[in-house]
């Protein structure tokens, strides 16, 4: 199965309002899904254009490549890995932006060359927002 | 001057390395042995280059590969070599061990669709390579 997706992200402050800044470098630390623990900016990733290492104009960033390919299918419940992910502004202070974790699933036989990859928002709020089926 | 730049060069990609809770051959390690190959891998392993294919002959050994093994390193080797002018370390921007690890791969295989992924992965890399000399002007060892 091979499921991976770039997924764009907004900065927001407390207020919920857009932080449109191209000055910020997005963190990310959790575990994958291999269990490993990771702490690292979220790119710039080689061979992913859409990466960078600043925020984009409008304070966006694409974390990319998010997933898992995997030779043999990954059964229910699946794979889980965790992303928390803060800002860094220029003067070195942080900010929290979201804390999540991923699910990603690919049951069968059937599931080569496809599977699901779905988030689950812990903080702030809860919720789902990014569900793809391949 | 131009010593010291290179010396601060260095810690600053050494404190990149550390920053990173996995090593390159866990990684290469782990994606070789479960098959699985995470999105997050390629932040390690794209600014390799060359080096991946030095971790990949530490963690293969005398390794006997299947066909998925086989997918698994050309994936990594690849990988590795997505954007040259990433590669951390210039020495290991030009494919080297890389090409001798594919020549290996590709005398060991009798599987022609096997052959042929090789031969891709082969092109593929030198293709990228050839594309960072043209652009940045590096000069070919």
């Amino acid at each position: 199965m091979n499921v991976l997706v770039d997924t764009p992200i907004w900065s927001l402050d407390q207020n919920g309002v857009a932080l449109k800044s191209s000055t910020m470098i997005a963190h990310e630390k959790g575990k994958l899904f291999s269990g490993t623990d990771y702490d690292n900016d979220v790119g710039p990733v080689t061979g992913y254009p859409t990466s960078s290492k600043m925020t984009a104009s409008d304070g966006t960033f694409h974390d990319v490549p998010l997933g898992v390919c995997s030779a043999l299918p990954i059964s229910n419940p699946g794979l889980t890995a965790t992303q928390n992910l803060t800002m860094i502004m220029p003067d070195g202070t942080s900010y929290a932006v979201r804390s999540q974790s991923w699910t990603v699933t690919a049951p069968g036989s059937g599931s080569f060359g496809h599977g699901e990859i779905k988030n689950a928002i812990t903080s702030p709020g809860s919720g789902s927002d990014v569900d793809k089926t391949r | 001057m131009k010593l010291i730049g290179t010396i601060c060069c260095v810690l600053v990609l050494s404190a990149i390395a550390l920053g990173q809770n996995t090593s390159p051959e866990q990684i290469i390690r782990r994606s070789i042995d479960t098959g699985i190959t995470e999105g997050h891998d390629q932040k390690v392993i794209g600014i390799l280059g060359d080096a991946a294919a030095v971790s990949l002959t530490k963690v293969l050994g005398e390794r006997k590969l299947t066909a998925s093994e086989t997918d698994s390193v050309l994936g990594i080797v690849t990988g590795a070599f997505a954007d040259p002018s990433m590669v951390a370390d210039i020495s290991d921007r030009e494919p080297k061990t890389s090409l001798f690890v594919l020549q290996y791969l590709n005398s060991i295989s009798s599987d022609p669709r096997l052959k042929v992924r090789i031969a891709e992965a082969r092109s593929y890399i030198l293709g990228r390579y050839e594309e960072y000399v043209r652009k940045t002007g590096a000069r070919k060892n």
